[in-house]
C-alpha cells in the first residue's frame, strides 16, 4: 500500500562540519598576574614556565608561582626561555643568560659587556647555541662560553634555526642570512633566498621544509637543502608572525603580533576564529608534551587549547528534537547519511517508534502499527496490523527480513519476497512476549533481549534460553552486537557487559573498570573497542588491553547524556546521539595517556625544612613530621587527577583517593619508610609504578644493633674485669694459698715425715705384732703333714688379724677351731691372742677336749682376763667354732659360739649352727654351749669360717655376699680338691669384693676326712 | 624634579602628544634627505633624531608607527626625477641610548647611536609603505633607557638618509596598537634638532624648546629658512620676540634671554611664512652652555605671554 508522502527537506547542507576551537584564559584567578606573555618553555617535570613583563611564572596545573631569575641588570626580564636536557635557560632583553636545574637556584652565564641585546633564540646544533638581537651569538657549553660579534655585517636578528654543524639560517630585518662558522672563528654568511627580503620573525621546521614567518611578507616553506620557496602564503601578508610551532599532526599553529593565530594543514591557512581569545596580539605559541597549545598574549595573558574529546556538528546543535526522535514522538525522524551530509524527513501521522536504514531505505514502525519503507521519494506501508505492530520497540533489516521486537507480540521476521510473518512468541519458546532488541550475528543466530532479564536465540527452529543458569545475573539487557571476532556482546542495564564466546558468559562491570552498570547503548568501533554508554560517560573497552578508559560527556563546554542505542559508527566516525544534539567524537583530542608527564615530587618538606629531591633523606633520630607535595601534570583535566598514598613502614597500603597533591604525616617512626605515592590519570587509569622517596630515620641508640653490641662489649669488658680482678684476686689468693700450702705442705711433710716415721714405727710393731700372731698361729705344716686334703684361706684385712684359726692335736682327739675375735687389726689380734692363750689353756692345761666345755671355759676365761665382770670391762670377745675330731671312732664334735659348721656330706652341705652366746662379753652366767655330733665318712669336708667373707661387700649391687651364696659356693665347688678351693674362694672373693675395700679379715678353713 | 611636577601637572596636554610632528606644532612632516642631497634643501645632516618618552606607569606593549617611510610616491621631495634614495630607520633602547651625551648633540657626531639597537628598517622607493604606516615593535616599555627625571623610559629613533639624493617625508606615532594611532597616557616625544617642511603661506609653524632650570639665555640656530617669514618667540614672559631668519643654505641664530618665570615651561618659537614653496629647514637651540635645549613635540607648561601691569597708586 503506497500514500502520498509529504517530503520536506529543511536542510540539505554541504559545508564542513565546523570544529570550532576552544581555549581556555589563565588569568589572576588562577595566580597569573601578568598580561604580557614573551615566551613558553616546559621544564623536566612537565611544568610549564612562562615568562612574562612581570617576571617568570611555573604553572602546576594547579596554579602559578613566581620565580625570581636573580642578578638581573635593572629593569631586566626574561623574554626568552630553553630547556636543555635538565637544565632551563633564561634569556632577557638586556642579553643577559641564567640557567637553573630546579627553578630554584639559578647561574648566571658570563657573557662580555658587548652582549647586551635581547636574547632572540637558543639552538642545539652539537653545541648549544645562544643569538642576540644585535649582539651576536655564543655557544654555551658546560664550562666555557664561546661569544662571537656578527654586528658589524648582519642586521638585526628576529631568529635562528640551525642548517648542520656550525651552519645557522638568521632570519634578519633584512630577509634571509646563513652563516657558518669557520675554522678561522670568523663567520661567512650570505644573503640567500632573495624572494624573502624583509623582516623575518620565526622559523619552524617542518620535515623538509622551514617555515619562514615574517613581518610585513608572506609566510613561505622553503627547502631546507635548497633554500628555494616552496610555497607561500599571500594570506599571511603582514601576519607578522611572532612565532611558530609544528604540532603532532604536522600542522603549522602560528601566533602573530598583530593577526592572531593562524593554522596551516597542506597548503590551507585556517585563521583561528575563537570568542575564547581576546585580542589579536600573541608573541608566543607553545605546544607541551602532551600536545597542548599554549598561546602567550601580548595584552591578555595567557590560553591553552582546550582538546575535547567531543565536538558538536554546529549545523545540527539545535536539531534536539530531531535527535531525540524516539522519546519525542514529534513525528519526524532523522538518518545520518555521513558525517557531512544530513537529511531531516517530517512525517505526517503518528509518532515514530523505531527505524532503522538499509542501503537507500529507511524502515521504521508507527504508533498506528504501520511499518513503512522510505526510499528517496516515496513512502509505503509494507506491513499494517494495529494488534500486531502496535508497540515496537525495535527493527533490524537483514536484507529481505525485517526483524520487529515488539512490546506484547513478541519476535516478528517478514519475509519482504513472499510477504510473510514468521511470529517467535512464548508459545512457541521464548521465554517472554517483551522482545526489547534484536541481533543477528554472522552464524545467522538471532538473540533476543528479552524482558525478565533473559537472552534468548533463534538457532533455525531452536530457540536457546540464557538466564541466570548461564550466569546472567537478573537486569534487563538493552543492546547485542558481535564484533569481527565473532564475539558477542551484550549491554546490560544493571550488570554492565558480557561477552559471549565459547558458550560462556564473561561479565565486566564497575569492577573492571566501566564507569556505570547501567548501560543503554554499546558499539564495536573499526579497531575492535568496545563503547559503552551509560547516558553520562562513555567507556571504551580495549581488548588488547584488557581494560576501560572513561571518556567524560561533561566538561565546561558540554553537558549531555547519550540517548539509548545513541552510539553510532557512521563512516568510520563515531556518532553521539545526544540529550543537546549530536556530537561527534574527535580521537585527535583524546588524551595521550601514555604521554601523560609522570607524576613527580614537587617539595618535601620535614619539620618546615625544605629537602632536595635527588636522593634519599636521611635523618638522625627524632621527631619529625612529614609534608610531601607532589603532582601530575594533566593542564586539560588537572582537577580530575587523583592521587593515593602511603608510608611504608607506618602503613599498610594505600589509603583513599585524594584530589589534593600532597600528604602529611605528623610523626614518622624510626627507620627506614618509603613514601608511595600514585595517580589516577583523568581517563580512570592508576599508575602501575609508584613514585617513591625513601626516608631514613636513624634509631635511638638504644635500639641500634651497636648499641647491643655495645652493651654486650661492656658486658664481655665488665666479664673481662670481673675475670681479671677475680683472677688477680684468685692470683693473690693463690699466692697466699701456696705460702700457706707450702707451709702446710712443709708442716704436712715434716708431720708426715713425722707420720711416717711413727707409721713405720707402728707397722714395724704391727709387723712384729703379726710375726707374735703368726707364732700363735698353729703351724700348717703339721696339717699338711698329718690331715687329709684342707684349706685355710686367712686374710686379715690390716696386717694383723682378729681371724684365727686354731688346732690342736691330742691323739685320738683332733681339736681344730676358727675364730673370729671382735674388732680387727690390733685390737682384733690382742684378743685372738687373749683368745688363743685361753683356748691353749682349756685343752692343754685343763685337758678338756668337749667343745662345749671348752667354749664355756673359754669364755670364763677371757671374761676374766678382759676384767669382763669389772666396772671398765669391754665387751671384746669372739664367735668361734670349735670342732673335736674322734679319729678312731671317725666322730666330729662341734660346738659353735656365733659361727656355723658347714658339714658336706654325701653331696649334702649342712649348716649347723652353733649357739648364739658368744664367748666374751658381758655377763657373768655361765654359758652353754651345745655340741653337735657327727659320723664322718670319707671324703666329708667341714667348713669353719668367721663373718669376713659371707658379710664383705660387692657384687654388681655392693651387697654382702651372704650365708647362701657362701653355701652355694661349697656345693659348687665340692668336687674341687680342697687344696684348689683356696684359690676358688680367694678369687670369687676377689670377684664379689671388685674394687671395694675388705670390711673385716677373713678366715675359712676346710679340712676332708 | 620640578621637571616631573610640570610633565605630571600637564598631564592633560600631552595625553595625544604621540605624533610627531604633533598637531599643536602644525609642520607638515618631517624630512630627511639623502646624503648626497644638497644642503640646500634643508637638512644640514641628513639624520634626524627624535627620542620616545613611555612614562613608567605604562606597562603594555606599544609600537613606533611610521608613516610613509618609504622614499617616494607621494610626499616625498624628488630631486632628479628618480626616487633612488635610502631611508634607515633605527629603534635604539637600552642604557645609554638616552644620556650618552653624544646622543643628544645637535650633530649626528661620534656615538650618536648609542644604546642597543632594538629595530631597523630600510627603506627605499617601495610602494607598500607609500602613504602607509610602518609599525616598529612591538616594544616593552622595559626596552628602553630609564630616565629618573623624566620618570619614564625613552626610546630613541633615528632616521638616516643613507642613500641618494631625495627627501623623505614622514611623521611618526608612538601607538599602543599596531593597525591605528592610538596613544599612550603621558607619553611624549622630544629631539634635539629638528629638521622638517614648512606648511604654506599663512600657516604657523610652532616648535616648543623646553627651559630648564638652570637656563638664563638660549640661542635659536635655524638653517635654510631661505628668509621666508619671521621667526617669534613666545613664552609667558615673552610675547612676540623676533627671532633671526636664516638665508639659504645658511645658518642664523639668534640669543635670548630667560626669565625666572619662564623655566620649567616650553618657549613657542613660532615660523611665521611669507611664502608657499616648499620649504624645509632645520633648527635648534642652545642654552647659555651651548647644550641643546629639547624641542617637546607637544608643549610643557604654559608659552601664553601674560601682560604685566606696573600701577603706581596715587599719593
Amino acid at each position: 500500500m503506497r500514500f502520498p508522502i509529504l517530503l520536506v527537506l529543511f536542510l540539505i547542507s554541504k559545508t564542513l562540519v565546523s570544529q570550532t576551537d576552544l581555549f581556555k584564559s589563565y588569568g589572576s584567578e588562577e595566580g597569573l598576574t601578568a598580561k604580557i606573555i614573551y615566551d613558553i618553555e616546559q621544564d623536566q617535570k612537565g611544568q610549564l614556565l612562562f615568562a612574562s613583563e612581570e617576571g617568570i611564572f611555573k604553572f602546576n596545573g594547579y596554579n602559578f608561582t613566581s620565580i625570581e631569575v636573580p642578578n638581573l641588570k635593572e629593569r631586566s626580564f626574561v623574554n626568552c626561555l630553553y630547556r636543555s636536557n635538565e637544565f632551563l635557560f633564561f634569556g632577557t632583553n638586556h642579553g643577559e643568560l641564567s640557567k637553573s636545574k630546579n627553578g630554584v637556584e639559578f647561574e648566571k652565564i658570563a657573557l662580555p659587556s658587548e652582549f647586551n641585546s635581547q636574547i632572540v633564540s637558543f639552538i642545539e646544533n652539537e653545541d648549544l647555541w645562544v643569538f642576540s638581537k644585535s649582539s651576536g651569538c655564543a655557544i654555551l657549553r658546560e664550562d666555557t662560553v664561546l661569544s662571537y660579534a656578527l654586528q658589524d655585517q648582519i642586521p638585526l636578528i628576529n631568529d635562528a634555526i640551525g642548517i648542520s654543524k656550525n651552519v645557522f639560517l638568521l632570519g634578519t630585518n633584512s630577509g634571509l642570512l646563513l652563516i657558518e662558522l669557520g675554522k678561522d672563528g670568523q663567520f661567512a654568511s650570505r644573503n640567500i633566498c632573495q624572494e624573502i627580503n624583509s623582516k623575518v620573525t620565526s622559523f619552524a621546521e617542518l620535515k623538509e621544509k622551514i617555515w619562514v614567518g615574517t613581518a610585513d611578507q608572506s609566510g613561505y616553506f622553503i627547502q631546507r637543502e635548497s633554500f628555494e620557496v616552496i610555497n607561500s602564503f599571500s594570506s599571511l601578508e603582514n601576519f607578522n608572525c611572532s612565532q611558530a610551532i609544528v604540532t603532532e599532526n604536522n600542522a603549522l599553529w602560528l601566533s602573530s603580533f598583530n593577526k592572531g593565530i593562524a593554522r596551516i594543514e597542506g597548503n590551507v591557512v585556517r585563521f583561528i576564529d575563537s570568542s575564547s581569545l581576546l585580542g589579536k596580539k600573541f608573541s608566543s605559541i607553545y605546544q607541551d608534551n602532551t600536545n597542548n597549545i599554549w598561546l602567550g598574549s601580548l595584552e591578555s595573558g595567557l590560553y591553552r587549547k582546550i582538546k575535547s574529546p567531543f565536538y558538536q556538528n554546529q549545523d545540527l546543535s539545535e536539531q534536539r528534537d530531531l535527535i531525540n526522535y524516539i522519546s519525542s514522538s514529534q513525528g519526524k525522524i532523522y538518518q545520518f547519511n555521513d558525517h557531512v551530509e544530513s537529511e531531516i524527513l517530517s512525517l505526517p501521522g503518528e509518532g515514530v517508534q523505531a527505524l532503522a536504514s538499509f542501503e537507500e531505505e529507511i524502515i521504521y514502525a508507527n504508533e498506528s502499527g504501520q511499518i513503512g519503507v522510505i526510499t528517496e521519494n516515496d513512502l509505503s506501508y509494507i506491513l499494517d496490523d494495529s494488534f500486531l505492530f502496535s508497540s515496537v520497540n525495535h527493527i533490524q533489516v537483514d536484507q529481505n527480513f525485517i526483524h520487529i521486537s515488539t512490546s506484547a507480540n513478541g519476535f516478528i521476521i517478514y519475509d519482504r519476497t513472499n510477504s510473510s510473518i514468521q511470529q517467535f512468541n512464548t508459545q512457541n519458546g521464548l521465554t517472554h512476549n517483551e522482545v526489547s532488541f534484536s541481533f543477528k550475528d554472522s552464524k545467522g543466530i538471532i538473540w533476543l533481549a528479552m524482558s525478565g532479564a533473559v537472552l534468548n536465540a533463534i538457532d533455525g527452529n531452536e530457540i536457546i534460553i540464557f538466564d541466570h543458569k548461564k550466569g546472567l545475573y537478573p537486569y534487563d539487557f538493552t543492546e547485542i552486537l558481535e564484533d569481527e571476532q565473532g564475539k558477542i556482546w551484550i549491554a546490560s542495564d544493571g550488570a554492565g557487559l558480557y561477552s559471549y564466546e565459547n558458550e560462556e558468559f564473561k561479565n565486566y562491570n564497575s569492577t573492571n573498570g566501566l564507569h556505570s552498570n547501567y548501560l543503554n547503548s554499546i558499539l564495536c568501533d573499526k579497531k575492535g573497542r568496545i563503547w559503552c554508554s551509560g547516558g553520562k560517560d562513555l567507556s571504551i573497552y580495549e581488548s588488547k588491553e584488557e581494560r576501560f578508559y572513561t571518556l567524560s560527556t561533561k566538561s565546561s563546554h558540554y553537558d549531555f547524556s547519550i540517548n539509548k542505542n545513541g552510539i553510532k559508527l557512521i563512516e568510520d566516525s563515531i556518532h553521539l546521539l545526544t540529550t543537546e544534539g549530536l556530537y561527534l567524537y574527535n580521537p585527535e583530542n583524546t588524551i595521550q595517556k601514555e604521554a601523560n608527564s609522570p607524576l613527580m615530587f614537587e617539595r618535601i618538606s620535614i619539620n618546615d625544612s625544605v629537602y632536595s629531591l635527588k636522593e634519599d633523606i636521611s635523618l638522625p633520630y627524632g621527631k619529625y613530621s612529614l609534608l610531601a607535595e607532589f603532582q601530575k601534570v594533566d593542564f586539560q583535566s588537572q582537577n580530575e587527577i587523583s592521587y593515593r598514598f602511603y608510608l611504608d613502614g607506618q602503613e599498610e597500603g594505600y589509603g583513599p583517593e585524594f584530589k589534593d597533591p600532597s600528604c602529611y604525616y605528623p610523626g614518622l617512626l624510626p627507620g627506614r619508610q618509603t613514601l608511595n605515592v600514585i595517580s589516577r590519570n583523568s581517563d580512570g587509569t592508576w599508575d602501575k609504578k609508584a613514585q617513591q622517596l625513601n626516608i631514613f630515620i636513624d634509631k635511638p641508640f638504644y635500639q641500634k644493633s651497636g648499641f647491643y653490641l655495645l652493651c654486650l662489649a661492656g658486658l664481655f669488658a665488665g666479664f673481662l674485669l670481673f675475670v681479671f680482678v677475680r683472677e688477680k684476686r684468685n692470683k693473690r689468693i693463690q699466692e697466699y694459698l701456696n705460702t700457706e700450702l707450702d707451709l702446710r705442705t712443709a708442716e704436712v711433710k715434716e708431720q708426715r715425715n713425722e707420720l711416717m716415721v711413727k707409721n713405720k714405727e707402728i707397722e714395724d710393731s704391727i709387723l712384729y705384732a703379726e710375726t707374735i700372731q703368726k707364732a700363735m698361729l698353729p703351724n700348717k705344716k703339721w696339717l699338711e703333714s698329718n690331715c687329709g686334703d684342707h684349706f685355710i684361706y686367712y686374710k686379715p684385712r690390716d696386717i694383723v688379724s682378729g681371724d684365727f684359726y686354731w688346732f690342736s692335736d691330742l691323739g685320738d682327739y683332733f681339736l681344730f677351731a676358727g675364730a673370729d675375735c671382735t674388732g680387727h687389726g690390733v685390737p682384733g689380734s690382742m684378743t685372738s691372742m687373749i683368745c688363743i692363750s685361753e683356748l691353749n689353756k682349756a685343752v692343754q692345761v685343763k685337758k678338756l677336749t668337749n667343745p662345749g666345755e671348752i667354749l664355756s671355759d673359754v669364755d670364763i676365761s677371757v671374761k676374766k682376763a678382759l676384767q669382763q665382770n669389772t666396772e671398765f670391762s669391754s665387751m671384746d670377745g669372739m664367735d668361734i667354732g670349735l670342732c673335736l675330731l674322734q679319729k678312731s671312732k671317725r666322730k666330729l664334735h662341734f660346738a659353735g659360739a656365733g659361727r656355723p659348721l658347714y658339714l658336706l656330706q654325701n653331696d649334702e652341705l649342712r649348716e649347723i649352727r652353733g649357739s648364739r652366746n658368744h664367748i666374751g662379753g658381758d655377763g657373768s652366767e655361765k654359758k652353754d654351749f651345745e655340741v653337735h655330733s657327727f659320723d664322718l665318712n670319707s671324703g666329708n669336708r667341714v667348713y669353719l669360717s668367721s663373718d669376713g667373707y659371707v658379710d664383705q661387700f660387692g657384687g654388681p649391687k655392693g651387697k654382702k655376699f651372704m650365708r647362701k651364696q657362701f653355701r652355694e659356693l661349697i656345693l659348687k665347688h665340692q668336687n674341687t680338691p680342697l687344696n684348689q678351693q683356696k684359690n676358688v674362694f680367694s678369687k670369687e672373693l676377689e670377684n664379689w669384693k671388685g674394687k671395694l675395700e675388705q670390711v673385716d679379715d677373713i678366715l675359712v678353713l676346710a679340712l676332708e676326712f | 624634579m620640578k621637571f616631573l611636577i610640570v610633565i605630571w601637572f600637564f598631564i592633560p596636554c600631552v595625553l595625544l602628544s604621540q605624533a610627531i610632528p604633533s598637531e599643536s606644532e602644525n609642520i607638515e612632516s618631517l624630512i630627511t634627505f639623502g646624503k648626497d642631497a644638497p644642503s640646500a634643501w634643508g637638512d644640514d645632516d641628513n639624520v634626524q633624531v627624535f627620542f620616545a618618552l613611555i612614562p613608567e606607569s605604562f606597562k603594555e606593549s606599544f609600537y613606533i608607527r611610521v608613516f610613509d617611510p618609504n622614499v617616494g610616491g607621494f610626499l616625498d621631495a624628488n630631486n632628479d626625477g628618480i626616487f633612488d634614495s635610502k631611508t634607515r630607520f633605527s629603534i635604539y633602547g637600552g642604557d645609554e641610548c638616552y644620556s650618552h651625551q653624544d646622543a643628544r648633540k645637535t650633530d649626528p657626531v661620534g656615538e650618536f647611536k648609542s644604546g642597543v639597537l632594538l629595530d631597523s628598517k630600510e627603506f627605499a622607493d617601495e610602494k607598500k609603505y607609500d602613504m602607509r604606516w610602518y609599525n616598529f615593535g612591538p616594544f616593552n616599555p622595559l626596552d628602553g633607557e630609564y630616565d629618573q627625571n623624566m620618570n619614564g623610559y625613552v626610546f630613541k629613533i633615528i632616521a638616516e638618509g643613507f642613500e641618494g639624493n631625495d627627501g623623505n617625508l614622514y611623521s611618526y606615532f608612538i601607538s599602543t596598537s599596531d593597525v591605528a594611532n592610538k596613544a599612550i597616557n603621558g607619553a611624549n616625544a622630544f629631539t634635539y634638532e629638528y629638521t622638517f617642511r614648512l606648511k604654506s603661506k599663512g600657516n604657523v609653524a610652532h616648535i616648543y624648546p623646553f627651559i630648564d632650570e638652570d637656563v638664563i639665555a638660549i640661542k635659536q640656530y635655524n638653517f635654510d629658512l631661505d628668509e621666508d617669514g619671521a621667526l617669534k618667540l613666545f613664552s609667558i614672559a615673552k610675547n612676540g620676540h623676533n627671532g633671526k631668519v636664516s638665508g639659504n643654505d645658511v645658518w642664523n641664530f639668534s640669543s635670548h634671554d630667560i626669565l625666572e618665570s619662564e623655566k620649567l615651561k616650553c618657549i613657542d618659537l613660532q615660523l611665521h611664512r611669507n611664502d608657499s614653496n616648499k620649504n624645509d629647514l632645520s633648527i635648534y637651540v642652545l642654552n647659555q652652555y651651548n647644550e641643546a635645549v629639547r624641542f617637546f613635540s607637544s608643549p610643557l607648561g604654559s608659552h601664553k605671554y601674560i601682560y604685566q601691569f606696573s600701577v603706581i597708586p596715587k599719593e
